[in-house]
């Protein structure tokens, strides 16, 4: 599936949507993403991850990077990981019960 | 030391043949330069490893001489040694060599002749002691023995990989408490001090802590050379090279005798040594443990917080480093020993007016450390403002950082009791290395050789060795124009002599992933000569990570997989693997059998409180421990990484080890995604093939 990335508002929120591969390329790209939604500080975050197919560690950190900002500004971040290559990497990291983790965003 | 390439730079043409027969002798080749000018032409010839500079070159002090050597190499391997007489060798000329990064100074007789057996016993000396310092220890050591001569104390300095565990190095202090001489001293163990007089508990107490590599200190009746006995108050300890090999154990040694009766007064100098030894060895470690990483780090701001992060707990238990510039005080890093002091000083105001009578004003005016007492402690960290709860009642010493004639910053080092003036001049010491660290750091911001020299700082300079295994490493920076990567591994003693070996892998690539990578494998070093188990080294690492808040490090993480290797019966070894985020090392027995040894735990350097689990295995002669980075997993993408690394090591049963590392590390490379990868294969030898290897 090819990369690409959606920022789009709902009523209360911000959902953003990740297909693809989150791999070096395209993880700079995410985390861009999740930087410029952070400053619209009283909108929570939706961060949609069931379409990635693969994530490497760079993926990792910038989704943790993510979850470290929010939790020091006091935000509201939570991740649909979906069933596949994140939650394995997740769980590789030792981190599926540390994160705010949603089934379907 | 290698041999290769010398120069001996010296007008005196007597003294540098001298030199050179010496040199000769130890396998270098050696070239005689007389001026300035030949000697910055040939200073850049391949394979110079070893400089020897006289006091004065033609009419130029050897300093300025120094500073235009590093501003035309500064990333010179070469160790400079700075040789003259006693007359030429002032205190001063001395401090200043070795703060310009000289690794010692040798004291030369006054007539000097190739020929003459005198020169060459002390060149002989002289060179020995340069070998037992080399490189990075170089400087520290110098440290440690001026420590220890100026107080008097006697002490000398074991080489244990020599038989027998001889001295090869002892102090003034040392031959006038003994009566021996130099020549009935050197190359002999220990032991002959006790003649019959000493008592076997003392014996066995030293024997002991030797064998496991650890401090002791114990009283002993010693005979003098006349016969007389003395009662000795020994400190031993051993000295890590920056491989936390051992290779030097130094022994402090005080003449007690009467003073078992003033029992309190014994005390006190015996706590007192202690003190003196244990602060000495243990800021020796910590200057050797903070050269490299202090060299390797990329930018100014990494160097300073990487000096913050150093001082504490090693020198204080708070640590500010501050500049003054266009009239304010700024706090560029800060480290505290406790996450209460970490937040107090997080607190502090970034920037403040530089009043006239601000401590850090007055100390980057100054050319010496200003000591601070409780209520300058708080000026210095806060100004006129308030500090937090936590960091009341500390004080200690603001120190220039001094590099190339400026001050470039203020070293705060605050602690709970007063700061002796031993404390200082050592402080004093690091604060120019660390200066001259910083402000080199300055200067290769934009050369990308700085890069390529983290990349070597993330990996170990030499081949990896373990008790009872053979070892084949392979590692490689994937993807064309990033060849930084931000995988590491390393093996080193623990704290009670087992073995650890870590490979772990950075998030995210580029210098500042390799930076991260240095100073993970530092501190996992670190934290093994304090504890035990691998998850506790894991620990402290995730706390060091976590304290380590600066922008070189936000949004990375490290993943680790730590074994640690200890004999078990006869010919066993028993592997504790602690997993980190990590993938699982693979094991292999000797009979082909495959399967992947540990339990998932939370990567380093995000929560506060790791899931760390650690799972022991026994492994037999021929078996096999593979450790190994996600570059390799991921390059086999398939929907179980893990399983498919073992069916991969299962291909290779009857490959050699470093076969199967080439073939792990071929089958990375044909992935398509070019990762970092790195490899670190083990097998088990059988305890009768190394008896006979060890001989």
């Amino acid at each position: 599936m090819d990369w690409s990335l959606q920022t789009a508002p709902t009523d209360d929120s911000l959902r953003i949507t990740a297909t693809g591969e989150l791999d070096l390329v395209t993880a700079p790209l995410l985390a861009r993403a999740l930087r410029e939604a952070a400053v619209e500080a009283d909108r929570a975050i939706l961060l949609d991850l069931t379409g990635v197919t693969f994530m490497d560690s760079s993926g990792l950190a910038a989704v943790l990077e993510a979850v470290q900002r929010s939790r020091e500004s006091a935000g509201t971040l939570r991740i649909s990981p979906g069933n596949g290559a994140v939650v394995r990497v997740l769980e590789l990291a030792g981190l599926l019960d540390g994160l705010p983790l949603v089934e379907r965003a | 030391m290698t041999a290769g390439g010398a120069l001996v730079a010296d007008g005196d043409r007597d003294r540098a043949e001298a030199v050179r027969a010496e040199l000769t002798r130890h396998g270098h080749i050696v070239r005689i330069v007389a001026d300035r000018e030949t000697l910055l032409e040939h200073v850049n010839d391949e394979d110079v490893r070893l400089l020897i500079l006289a006091p004065t070159l033609g009419d130029e002090p050897v300093g300025t001489v120094l500073e235009a050597l590093r501003s035309l190499r500064p990333t010179s391997p070469a160790v400079v040694v700075v040789a003259g007489t006693a007359e030429e060798l002032t205190d001063e000329v001395t401090r200043s060599v070795v703060q310009l990064g000289a690794s010692d100074v040798w004291e030369l007789p006054h007539t000097v002749s190739a020929t003459d057996v005198r020169v060459r016993l002390v060149l002989a000396e002289f060179y020995a002691r340069l070998q037992a310092e080399h490189v990075r220890v170089g400087g520290e050591f110098a440290i440690l023995r001026r420590a220890l001569d100026l107080t008097g104390t006697g002490f000398v300095l074991t080489d244990p990989s020599l038989e027998d565990n001889p001295i090869v190095y002892a102090n003034e202090a040392f031959f006038s408490m003994t009566g021996y001489r130099a020549d009935e001293v050197l190359g002999r163990n220990c032991r002959f001090l006790q003649r019959d007089v000493a008592d076997p508990e003392s014996i066995a107490a030293i024997r002991d802590a030797v064998r496991e590599q650890r401090p002791v200190a114990v009283t002993v009746r010693n005979a003098r050379a006349d016969g007389t006995v003395f009662d000795n108050e020994v400190h031993i300890a051993p000295v890590r090279d920056e491989h936390g090999q051992v290779v030097r154990y130094v022994g402090v040694q005080i003449d007690v005798t009467g003073q078992r009766e003033g029992r309190a007064d014994r005390l006190a100098l015996a706590e007192g040594s202690r003190r003196l030894a244990e602060a000495a060895l243990r800021r020796t470690r910590f200057l050797s443990d903070a050269s490299p990483r202090l060299d390797a780090t990329l930018d100014r701001r990494a160097a300073l917080d990487a000096l913050a992060l150093l001082a504490v707990p090693a020198l204080g238990t708070a640590c500010v480093v501050l500049s003054v510039q266009d009239g304010v005080v700024r706090r560029d890093s800060s480290a505290g020993a406790t996450p209460a002091i970490q937040a107090a000083l997080d607190a502090l105001p970034e920037v403040r007016t530089a009043e006239e009578d601000d401590p850090i004003v007055l100390a980057a005016r100054s050319q010496d450390p200003i000591p601070l007492d409780v209520a300058r402690a708080s000026a210095a960290l806060s100004g006129s403002g308030a500090a937090g709860r936590a960091l009341v009642g500390l004080q200690g010493f603001a120190i220039p950082l001094p590099a190339r004639g400026r001050t470039i910053g203020v070293l705060v080092v605050l602690g709970s009791g007063p700061l002796g003036g031993e404390d200082a001049a050592l402080a004093q010491d690091l604060a120019s290395r660390a200066g001259l660290a910083v402000d080199n750091a300055r200067l290769y911001e934009e050369q990308r050789q700085v890069a390529e020299q983290l990349q070597r700082e993330t990996l170990p300079e030499r081949p990896l060795r373990l008790p009872r295994a053979t070892v084949a490493t392979r590692y490689r920076a994937g993807g064309a124009g990033m060849r930084v990567g931000g995988d590491f591994f390393d093996a080193f003693p623990t704290e009670d002599g087992a073995t650890l070996l870590a490979i772990g892998d950075v998030t995210g690539k580029g210098a500042s992933a390799a930076a991260l990578a240095t100073i993970a494998r530092s501190t996992l070093r670190t934290a093994g000569m304090y504890e035990i188990s691998a998850a506790a080294v894991l620990r402290t690492l995730n706390l060091t990570l976590l304290r380590h808040r600066a922008e070189t490090t936000r949004g990375r993480f490290v993943t680790v997989a730590a074994v640690r290797l200890e004999e078990s019966g006869a010919d066993r070894v028993r592997a504790t693997v602690c997993l980190a985020g990590h993938p699982a090392p693979v094991v292999q027995r000797a009979d082909g059998h495959v399967e992947p040894v540990g339990q998932g735990g939370t990567l380093l350097g995000f929560a506060p409180e790791p899931r760390l689990r650690e799972v022991s295995v026994e492994l037999a002669p021929q078996d096999r421990l593979v450790l190994f980075t996600d570059g390799l997993s991921e390059a086999l993408e398939s929907v179980d990484p893990q399983a498919s690394v073992g069916a991969l090591v299962a291909e290779h049963r009857e490959s050699s080890l470093d076969d199967l590392a080439d073939h792990l590390l071929s089958r990375a490379a044909r992935g398509r995604r070019v990762d970092d990868v790195a490899i670190c294969a083990m097998e088990v030898t059988p305890t009768r093939e190394r008896a006979l290897h060890s001989v």
